[in-house]
């Protein structure tokens, strides 16, 4: 009987040990977090600030580091279990010289999660913003994914006036984790960290490292709602509601601006469509085809 | 079985209570234009110039703005509220309107002569005009607004009333919300009919508008009906100048507030079809705003605004880009805007 009782205990060790060690490790993460959020300030570049990487998102709220299934330029620790991949394109509040596009790869490996991402936004011909984004994310325990994202920025303008710069080129990466749970998720985001100053012209501009937080709650299949918090900001939130076996439809408040969307399944690809309604400027619409 | 059964159907029933609270919140955050927004909201201070030439329903053009005499009747409305100027001048001498709100129906008085408040002898001839409401003003004063409930009484209800007679067109504004006159709501193919008349310590006399055709005053064999609902949706319909527009608006699409000489403002130039109040807001591309003018023209034209490219604070603002919304409103408080992106480049 003594044995038996040695033999689980036995058994049950390297169980507890890597328990602790997932705990552990979630609190120093947390507590490395907590502590960069006082030394972190909030973003002080303009540039890049409404860049889209998917038309699901922002009829939500734009809501997404704790997000569990859509690739975002938030939230680099999101690991996926099947190819994806969504492309679109959103035109800013009817304006029709400015307009932005989008691409997204989920790519799933053994251990690991790659997402790279490709958005631009152009404003006619005269400025041009694209980012070039790659992602790799890796479960660290069964419910804690770490992901660094690598970010390299590319601003075109056109030459109207001495001194201006036509093309500049900067980097920066993210990193980020997210706890997964059956019911809710939490996530957290240091963005643009080692950025250095740019200068357009003749002002030098720093792109400040940030530190967002999000959650994400999933009372029901087929239902998930979140916030997505960022120091000095609007809370973006929203909820995404199954409310037909191929059809979702969303609703959300991203920085002030109320949102709707809809997610149609359709055979091989989903259509997404959000729009963002704002009090004054009027519509912007995104509109995207994906994968799944 | 019954464990599944419950997942499926309570799985179901959650789904169904957020569609349903996601239609809710939609019904809640629409825009309050599409749910029946203002038309032309009238600020009630005396001063009627900023009515439009389109809501003056009666023009006594053979009175002039003289003392003692009409000169006209306005009428608008928004969807709150329906608005009355009478323009007029008076020295020793009171004012009346009646106001029949379901014109062509059974309910008010075509005999006020037995009336309590403000009798002035008014006897009703024209068929369908019974004036369910009136208002009353002495020698310039703000005055009061009544509901008349029968022959021989009237009663006071609230209802915003102002005089003045020291601006440019002179006289009084009332405004009365609409569940006050339609308190059963309003019905589809709503008119009104108004009819004003001066008075003196005993009876309607000297000016009226419209004129009677027939009778003298204190009697009335005329009034003006105005039409609210002509499309029969059992809302007030919206008021329209069709040719309102920006015509044009320049500006350029970059430009470098650094204090360096080239470039460092943007000059705003717009171009309206119609007199109209203009503000110019910007905003970041996600919406926040940061900088704000107004201006005015009093004809058709253009107006400049220039902006430092600075926030609120005096700040100059980041690299990017950055929305310009034009947004005019006419006399009629019909509003167009238009916007206009712009990258700023230090």
């Amino acid at each position: 009987m003594k044995d038996k009782k040695q033999k689980i205990k036995a058994k049950q060790c390297p169980k507890k040990l890597e328990m602790r060690y997932s705990v552990f490790s979630a609190v120093c993460a947390l507590f490395l977090i907590f502590n960069l959020s006082f030394l972190i300030s909030a973003k002080a570049f303009a540039a890049f600030e409404m860049h889209p990487a998917s038309a699901r998102l922002p009829g939500r709220g734009g809501w997404s580091i704790a997000d569990d299934s859509l690739s975002s330029l938030d939230n680099s620790a999101l690991s996926f279990d099947q190819f994806n991949w969504e492309a679109g394109r959103v035109n800013f509040y009817g304006i029709s010289e400015l307009n932005g596009g989008f691409l997204s790869l989920q790519i799933p490996s053994e251990n690991n999660s790659i997402n790279f991402i490709y958005s631009t936004l152009k404003f006619s011909s005269v400025y041009r913003e694209s980012i070039y984004s790659f992602a790799l994310a890796r479960p660290m325990t069964k419910n804690l994914n770490a992901g660094l994202r690598l970010n390299a920025y590319q601003i075109d303008i056109t030459d109207f006036e001495d001194g201006i710069e036509p093309r500049t080129l900067y980097s920066d990466y993210d990193f980020a984790l997210l706890f997964k749970d059956k019911y809710f998720n939490f996530g957290v985001s240091l963005q643009s960290l080692s950025s250095k100053s740019v200068r357009l012209k003749r002002v030098e501009e720093s792109a400040d490292a940030a530190i967002s937080y999000g959650v994400m709650f999933k009372p029901v299949k087929g239902a998930v709602f979140g916030l997505d918090y960022e120091s000095g900001r609007p809370i973006n939130g929203g909820l995404e509601v199954e409310v037909a076996d191929a059809l979702k439809c969303a609703i959300g408040l991203r920085q002030n601006i109320f949102t709707l969307g809809f997610s149609l399944r359709l055979p091989r690809c989903r259509l997404n469509f959000s729009a963002l309604l704002h009090n004054d400027l009027g519509e912007t619409y995104f509109i995207s085809v994906s994968g799944i | 079985m019954d464990g599944k059964l419950y997942a499926v159907f309570g799985n179901r029933i959650m789904r169904l209570c957020f569609f349903s609270s996601f239609v809710f919140c939609l019904l809640f955050l629409m825009p309050q234009d599409a749910a029946g927004g203002p038309y032309h909201r009238i600020s009630v201070d005396g001063n009627l110039d900023e009515w439009a030439a389109g809501e003056k329903i009666v023009n006594d053009s053979g009175d002039g703005e003289v003392m003692n005499k009409i000169d006209g009747l306005y009428v608008t409305w928004d969807a709150d509220n329906l608005y009355m100027g009478i323009n007029y001048k008076v020295d020793g001498y009171g004012i009346l309107l009646y106001l029949d709100s379901d014109y062509g129906g059974l309910s008010g008085q075509s005999d006020l002569t037995q009336i309590d408040t403000w009798n002035k002898g008014a006897k009703f001839s024209v068929d369908g005009f019974k004036p369910d409401f009136m208002y009353g003003s002495w020698d310039g004063d703000d005055g009061n607004f009544y509901e008349i409930r029968s022959s021989v009484t009237a009663s006071w209800i609230s209802a915003p009333c102002a005089t003045d007679f020291s601006s440019d067109v002179p006289g009084t504004e009332i405004a009365v919300r609409w569940d006050t006159l339609l308190p059963s709501g309003f019905p589809p193919g709503t008119r009104i009919a108004v009819f004003a008349a001066l008075c003196d310590g005993l009876s309607l006399a000297i000016d009226a508008a419209p004129n009677n055709i027939l009778v003298s005053l204190p009697d009335v064999d005329t009034c003006t009906i105005v039409d609210c609902d002509s499309d029969n949706d059992g809302r007030p319909d919206r008021l329209s100048s069709s040719d309102f527009t920006i015509s044009s608006i320049r500006m350029p699409k970059l430009f470098s507030p650094n204090s360096d000489g080239l470039n460092d403002s943007l000059a705003i130039t717009v171009a309206i079809s119609q007199s109209a109040d203009v503000q110019i807001k910007a905003y970041s591309i996600e919406g926040k705003k940061v900088w704000q003018a107004t201006g005015r023209l009093s004809e058709a034209g253009e107006l400049t605004v220039t902006w430092a490219g600075r926030d609120f604070s005096g700040d100059f603002l980041k690299n990017g880009i950055y929305i310009v919304n034009i947004r005019a409103a006419n006399a009629s408080g019909e509003e167009v805007y238009e916007n206009k992106a712009v990258a700023i480049i230090k």
